[in-house]
């Protein structure tokens, strides 16, 4: 695969985690209590 | 690791505390004070009904949650994906609440913001996650060494 596809593919990947990572966090940890006022 | 991921190291951990030392210090503090945007509780509930209903369960998620958080955080931090300051406010914001729910069996919250009452972890948590994805540049050529990772 050529290198700087790869780079691409990686960088990608990364941020997608990052953001599915984010709202993953935000769900466990602040969206548990969001069901009362 | 450089001096400079050292000396990052060192203020993401200072920012770490301080988050975690005001989120602890509001929840003691505005239960004590009278005002319409004030709504102190502590708050058990579970929603989504993903967690199967369990405290412990839930608590569990962010003990895990907690880990896989720190554990990425340093990976991408020593490769300059991102900053640390990010993955430390993360890190205090979720480290409070999970306090929370161990000694208290339930997260304080006290703060109005609009249908939900919040607390300052929550604020702390939101922050972190939204600066994290923002500031990251993942593994494109150079960044390794070009990047300032303070």
């Amino acid at each position: 695969m050529n290198a700087r596809l790869r780079e691409h593919l990686t960088s990608l990947v990364v941020r997608a985690s990052l953001i599915g990572g984010g709202v993953l966090v935000l769900l466990v940890e602040a969206a548990p209590r969001i069901n009362r006022g | 690791m450089g001096q400079e991921q050292v000396s990052a190291v060192r203020w993401a951990l200072a920012v770490a505390g301080l988050g975690l030392a005001i989120d602890q210090a509001a929840k003691a503090i505005l239960p004590t004070i009278a005002h319409p945007m004030i709504d102190p509780q502590i708050n058990p509930d579970l929603a989504l009904g993903w967690a199967g209903g369990s405290s412990g369960l839930l608590s569990l998620a962010m003990i895990v949650v907690l880990v896989v958080v720190v554990g990425a955080g340093v990976v991408g931090f020593r490769r300059a994906w991102w900053p640390a300051w990010p993955v430390a406010l993360v890190a205090s914001g979720a480290a409070s609440n999970l306090i929370d729910r161990l000694l208290h069996d339930g997260v304080r919250d006290a703060m109005v913001v609009g249908p939900v009452v919040a607390n300052v972890a929550d604020i702390l948590l939101l922050i972190g996650v939204i600066s994290w994805v923002a500031t990251a540049h993942p593994p494109m050529k150079g960044n390794r060494h070009e990047r300032q990772t303070a």
